[in-house]
């Protein structure tokens, strides 16, 4: 497995993330983690946890350094683990603060589900397929909708889930 | 005898389709709620509840094909399964299809019986009120004639992206008409507009009595409708076009 990189947020871009996040309530940043890096993370062999979910404990010591550095640039990242979707899997754990999740999935297409959609009280939607590197801030207090991952999609939806 | 085969059909009188005309011409799209009086909203809907004759239509490797949707429903759930499975093979692929449809329109219908109601509904979307309602949302005098087909999403159906065009049709502008009464964005059925990145710029989830009106080509599709759906996905939906169809 290749090293993980992760590009820091210049100060300018945690800015404009912070600023999106407080005006619409989500933020997106494309290539926090490279996308090879990405790749290279959602097919490492983690052990899940007894709830299925796996923690950040279980990565590969080089990934777990990484990451943990990546994410103190997002502040104090808490929860982190790592959600894996397959076909019919819906739905984010539940978050209080800020919560965020990274794609690590590569050629994911809006038709395979598994979308981050953010909808409003007028049943407005709008959202994201899986890139991998892509970094999604949120309030969780207005959580996105994680759509159903299509029966039939060979590949797991596959990425990592914390809250600040 | 169905209440509603006598009910009057009329847009609710506090539309203000040229105030949204700026909103439309910038997107190309645009969700309009209350669009008709509650009663008759209310009197398609339970025809749509109640009516029979939906036909599954499917678009597969091999193409577009229609079958009854009563003979799929009845196969044993192993050979549904693998049925249905076989239409989602392909999916991410290619333009597919599976949902249940009444088609309304002559051109469409052929031999086929539709409801009373169902009928008349055609005749609306050619009368002065609807017409004059997408010519005044859309800014667009081309608008010559309506048509017109009832859809039902139930779990496992979709369509993948596409854009709605079709040669010799001319169409300007598809519509849908939600008839709902209760929908979940998280069971999916949402018309969801995709942009170059194939992320979704904008989503409508079902909402009675909303009506969604789109130019024409837009690329687009309607999500996988989960098992977690309460209940059919109940609309009527068709085109505006700049031609009467042929033999019209």
């Amino acid at each position: 497995m290749g090293q993980p990189t992760f590009r820091a947020l210049t100060e300018a871009e945690a800015r404009a993330l912070a600023e999106d996040l407080v005006l619409q309530g989500r933020a997106r940043r494309l290539g926090f983690v490279a996308p090879g890096a990405a790749v290279d993370l959602a097919r490492a062999d983690w052990t899940p946890a007894a709830d299925g979910t796996y923690e950040i404990a279980a990565l590969p010591p080089v990934a777990e350094a990484a990451l943990r550095d990546a994410l103190a640039r997002l502040g104090d990242a808490l929860d982190l683990r790592l959600v894996r979707h397959g076909p019919r899997g819906a739905g984010l754990p539940p978050a209080k603060g800020v919560g965020f999740t990274v794609d690590l999935s590569r050629d994911w297409r809006s038709s395979d589900g598994g979308l981050l959609l953010f909808v409003d009280e007028e049943g407005r939607a709008e959202g994201w397929r899986p890139e991998p590197g892509a970094l999604t801030l949120y309030d969780a207090a207005r959580p996105p909708l994680l759509t159903m991952v299509v029966p039939g999609v060979a590949k797991p939806r596959v990425a990592l889930f914390g809250r600040l | 005898m169905n209440v509603s085969v006598g009910a009057r059909l009329d847009l609710d009188p506090a539309l203000e389709p040229e105030r949204y005309r700026a909103v439309f011409r910038r997107f190309g799209r645009l969700h309009v709620p209350a669009f008709l009086t509650p009663a008759t909203a209310k009197a398609l809907w339970s025809t749509l509840e109640c009516a029979e004759g939906w036909v599954r239509a499917l678009h597969t490797a091999g193409g577009h094909c229609e079958i009854l949707a009563e003979e799929v429903e009845e196969l044993p759930p192993d050979e549904r399964a693998q049925f249905e499975a076989s239409v989602q093979t392909d999916a991410r692929d290619a333009f597919r299809y599976m949902f249940d449809t009444i088609r309304i329109s002559d051109e469409e219908r052929g031999p086929r019986k539709v409801a009373p109601l169902l009928n008349r509904w055609l005749d609306f979307v050619n009368g002065p009120e609807f017409l004059g309602f997408m010519r005044a949302l859309t800014g667009d005098e081309r608008i010559v004639y309506c048509d017109a087909m009832a859809t039902r999403y139930l779990p496992g159906h979709f369509a993948t992206a596409h854009q709605d065009e079709v040669e010799k049709q001319h169409r300007l502008y598809a519509y849908v008409l939600n008839l709902t009464p209760r929908w979940r964005a998280d069971w999916g059925g949402l018309l969801m507009f995709l942009d170059e990145d194939d992320h979704v710029a904008e989503g409508y989830t079902p909402a009675f009595n909303a009506i969604n009106v789109f130019r024409v080509p837009q690329r687009h599709a309607v999500s996988f409708v989960t098992p977690a759906a309460a209940g059919p996905r109940l609309s009527i939906t068709g085109w505006a076009r700049a031609r009467l169809p042929q033999g019209g």
